[in-house]
């Protein structure tokens, strides 16, 4: 790791080195097959899709606060780091925990995600190194068809967009 | 006619920057930067309008 890597970095090495399982998704993990920054597309977040269990979901929590991370799930401050009943809620739910830090941003803890499970997402992630560590990011293929199956309006314009782009290569 | 998007992701990540265990930590500082940029001009526009 270096001093200039940032506080993304700095949390993806984190939680690598922790043994938290988890795929990068969303723009975010798009972003990672970018060639170059100006390739990447703007994003409020970072999103990490979690394996289905409370044991990760609390290490993950653990690891993100030890960083000076606070978190809200609905819009309400989270602070039941420890409490296993209600983390293991959060994954029957499929809920996701938003992980924010005043100045390096702000991580989407996702426990589900639209047309893929952390199985087959997991299973044939692309591995990348981030600040010296290994993170998997969803391939890419995947990824598309996730925002596609979404079919929320700002994924479909997202989609549009990435065509466009990405079509002349 | 569009390609395809499967044909676009499979020809993107099968691209030599894309090789396992490249090292993407500038596509997350990029991003942390991107977002850095985008609050500051939320807090100077915040100013200018005072």
């Amino acid at each position: 790791m270096s001093s200039g890597d940032s506080g993304f970095a700095r949390a993806l090495a984190a939680l690598s080195e922790s043994d938290v399982d988890f795929v990068i998704v969303g723009v975010g993990g798009i972003n990672f097959y970018a060639r170059t920054p100006s390739e990447a597309f703007s994003t409020l977040d970072l999103d990490a899709l979690l394996a289905p269990s409370a044991a990760n979901l609390a290490q993950a929590l653990r690891v993100l606060a030890g960083l000076g991370y606070a978190f809200e799930a609905g819009g309400e401050p989270f602070i039941d780091l420890d409490d296993e009943i209600i983390l293991r809620r959060v994954i029957e739910n499929g809920a996701s925990i938003s992980a924010i830090h005043p100045e390096d941003g702000e991580i989407d803890l996702l426990t589900s995600i639209t047309a893929f499970d952390y199985a087959s997402l997991s299973t044939d992630a692309a591995e990348f190194e981030v600040a010296g560590s290994s993170v998997h990011v969803g391939q890419l293929e995947k990824l598309l068809r996730s925002k596609e199956a979404s079919g929320r309006p700002k994924d479909l314009e997202f989609l549009r967009a990435f065509r466009a782009s990405r079509s002349e290569d | 006619m569009a390609k395809p998007l499967a044909d676009i992701a499979r020809q993107i990540s099968g691209a030599p920057w894309n090789r396992p265990g490249t090292d993407k930590t500038w596509v997350v500082n990029a991003m942390a930067q991107a977002l850095k940029f985008q609050r500051e001009v939320r807090q100077a526009k915040r100013v200018e309008r005072r």
